[in-house]
């Protein structure tokens, strides 16, 4: 993985995904998943996840924000291949995994994306030391990382150790989870999906469970593995402050629906779709002072069993039109690095499609 | 112990007219004893909340603000007892009040509310029965009446009263909270303590519950105990906050010059813990290491092993108390008394 010098350093160079000129590692294309309920008389489709399309880039943190049940931890699992997509492609390099048939194509493909997730203590084997929840991915998948051999495997779970920060190693290496904090424990399952040198990682909450001293330790974690080894991570969170921190572009969900993507700071400070308004809104920041401009909404996040045609947002949207309920807006581009999906802004696309 | 030298008497006369605490917290000890030794999960624990007033309760998980809320309540239950000090409620020592009285004392003048909603309701029963069945556990009054006042508390909070008939699990997250606050507020308590009522629930849903809160508050008048792990939430929303560390108040001020000024080191790095969406992007740093264990907490300052500014041969030797800063704010940290001497 040599893509890390070609990563824009600045924050501000975050952006565009053309300027770089880099091809996405891993891309959803119109993501589909419909979750089927209920009996033969009375069959019931929850939309958990409706054309969900977006690229993630090496060396690039792509953030999923959404609250809870508005489908982001589905994408993500469709993502790890746990879940099959209604409908929809998943291309890693652009080729399409879903086509690909066999172990050996699946357990690539497992290699190349791994998953983080939210809970450290239920995601490391209780019964297991460190070393021995690290050597497992070793000895399934070291002919593919290029590590053979007894000693070959003690020697990088060491070198994984050092990477997250464990040392020292011999001390950590010889632990039950169960005597580590939650933030060591977070740390050593950031260990083991880097054990398999991981192209992508899909980090589903990684904080939020974790004692809100240690959190960033963590995130300032995974910044530097990005940075360092220009691994693309996916960053699921329903913390929009914190994806601000750690994210170069963020992408809002609401109801099943990528509503808007926009490069980070872009998002933040001037936000477009009218849910991102109301969410940014609501987060509690007492460094903004006194709030003025206030989104009044009612209401919560409709059932996805009961989405009609149009905006999922509409009944709760201050600016709600007739055609809102008609039918579910099409992306509108409004620069190389954003878009939305939203009515009011259908005649600002055309305007940027024409100077791009 | 002179009471105007102590943390709980300042602070509020300053900024209103109340001068009498409702509550008066002082010198709380509990301890879980468990197979593996005693831990001290709340160690010389005082502060006071006064009338109208929202304290702040902020910490770690395992710092000791729920079993604050607990003990507050007499809900504590074994391995968990209380090993010393006194807490008065309007005049009355609720350590020393018995079962029969307890009843009585909770609901009427404290209720508390959970984090979970889903847990403090029973699956079985309609929200409106449960309210019923607690009006008329505490007041004299017929069903049809109580029926009446469970309407007036569904409206109060925000639920449309034709929901008065629903079970928990037909209502959102943020309508099941909202119907714990009803019941909580069915008897008109003096004072409200919340442990994390809003930390199972999405920002904007915490938004409208928040703003449903102080509403009320406004129009009820009674006190709260807000505890929280979200700061950023407690600065906006509380008039005094108490840090707590390891079973302790570290540092307790009003809010907005908690936020402004911190003075205890772990109070200012934790604040360093908090991404913004406003302002600047910076690094943040968090903190190093974990709490500590309780069963065995570290000598001298408990946050000694943490910090990066702790004095040689004092923070790890001598337990710093909390010493007055600024009218009615206040801190425990050794480094403070040398800026008072310099």
């Amino acid at each position: 993985m040599t893509t890390t010098a070609q990563q824009p350093e600045s924050e501000t160079a975050l952006g565009s995904q053309q300027q770089n000129g880099l091809l996405p590692v891993l891309e959803a294309r119109n993501l589909t998943k419909h979750f089927y309920t209920g009996n033969a008389l009375s069959r019931r489709v929850v939309k958990a996840v409706q054309e969900a399309s977006f690229k993630l880039y090496r060396g690039r943190v792509t953030a999923l924000v959404g609250e809870s049940g508005s489908g982001k931890s589905t994408i993500v699992r469709m993502l790890a291949r746990l879940y099959e997509p209604t409908s929809g492609e998943i291309l890693f390099d652009g080729k399409n995994v879903l086509q690909e048939r066999g172990r050996m194509a699946s357990l690539l493909y497992r290699s190349r994306v791994q998953m983080i997730f939210q809970d450290p203590f239920s995601s490391l084997n209780p019964v297991h030391k460190v070393k021995y929840n690290l050597e497992r991915p070793l000895r399934l998948y070291g002919f593919h990382v290029g590590v053979r051999g007894k000693q070959a495997i003690q020697e990088q779970i060491g070198e994984l150790l050092r990477r997250v920060s464990l040392t020292p190693v011999e001390e950590f290496a010889n632990k039950y989870p169960h005597q580590l904090s939650g933030g060591q424990r977070q740390r050593v399952a950031i260990a083991r999906a880097l054990a398999v040198q991981p192209e992508v990682i899909l980090a589903d909450e990684p904080i939020s469970m974790l004692d809100v001293s240690i959190r960033m330790g963590i995130l300032n974690l995974m910044a530097r593995l990005r940075d360092e080894q220009g691994i693309a991570f996916l960053y699921v969170t329903h913390d929009i402050a914190s994806a601000r921190y750690f994210s170069d572009e963020i992408l809002v969900m609401y109801a099943g629906h990528i509503v808007e993507g926009a490069g980070s700071e872009e998002l933040i400070q001037n936000p477009k779709h009218p849910y991102t308004q109301l969410l940014l809104s609501a987060v509690p920041d007492p460094a903004r002072g006194l709030r003025t401009a206030d989104v009044e909404v009612e209401g919560e996040i409709p059932s996805l069993a009961a989405l009609g045609a149009g905006c999922p947002f509409a009944p709760r949207c201050p600016h709600v039109m007739e055609k809102c309920h008609a039918a579910m807006p099409p992306i509108t581009k409004l620069s190389d690095t954003r878009w939305t999906r939203c009515y009011l802004y259908e005649n600002d696309g055309a305007a940027s499609k024409a100077a791009s | 112990m002179t009471t105007t030298t102590q943390p709980w008497a300042v602070g509020r006369t300053l900024v209103r007219d109340v001068t009498e605490p409702l509550l008066t917290v002082r010198d709380l000890e509990v301890e879980y004893r468990t197979r593996r030794g005693v831990v001290r999960a709340v160690d010389h624990v005082s502060f006071d909340v006064y009338p109208n007033e929202v304290l702040g309760l902020a910490g770690e998980s395992g710092c000791g603000k729920s079993t604050i809320a607990h003990a507050v309540t007499r809900i504590l239950k074994p391995p968990a007892y209380i090993t010393g000090g006194k807490i008065m409620l309007g005049g009355v020592d609720v350590l020393a009040m018995n079962e029969e009285n307890l009843r009585g004392f909770r609901w009427e003048h404290l209720a508390i509310v959970f984090q979970s909603a889903m847990n403090a309701l029973n699956p079985v029963i309609t929200i409106g029965e449960q309210i019923v069945d607690a009006i008329q556990a505490h007041m004299n009054v017929t069903r049809r009446e109580a029926r009446q006042r469970a309407l007036e508390l569904l409206e109060t909070v925000g639920i449309d009263p034709k929901r008065i008939d629903s079970y928990p699990h037909q209502l959102s997250g943020g309508m099941r909270q909202r119907a714990v606050i009803a019941i909580a507020l069915a008897l008109n308590p003096e004072l409200i303590i919340m442990d994390e009522p809003t930390t199972a629930l999405d920002v904007v849903v915490q938004k409208q519950i928040i703003e449903e809160i102080q509403q009320l508050k406004r129009q009820f008048g009674f006190s709260i105990i807000f505890i929280t792990h979200d700061l950023s939430l407690l600065v906006e929303m509380s008039d005094r906050i108490a840090i707590m560390y390891a079973g302790e108040i570290v540092e307790i001020a009003p809010s907005r010059q908690l936020f402004e000024s911190p003075q205890h080191p772990y109070t200012q790095r934790l604040m360093n813990s908090f991404p913004s969406i406003s302002g600047a992007r910076q690094t943040l740093k968090g903190i190093p290491g974990a709490p500590p264990d309780l069963s065995d907490p570290p000598p001298g300052c408990r946050f000694h092993p943490r910090c990066d500014v702790a004095i040689a041969g004092r923070c790890q030797e001598v337990h710093p108390a909390l010493r007055e800063v600024k009218p009615g704010h206040w801190a425990a940290c050794h480094l403070l008394d040398q800026e008072v001497s310099k």
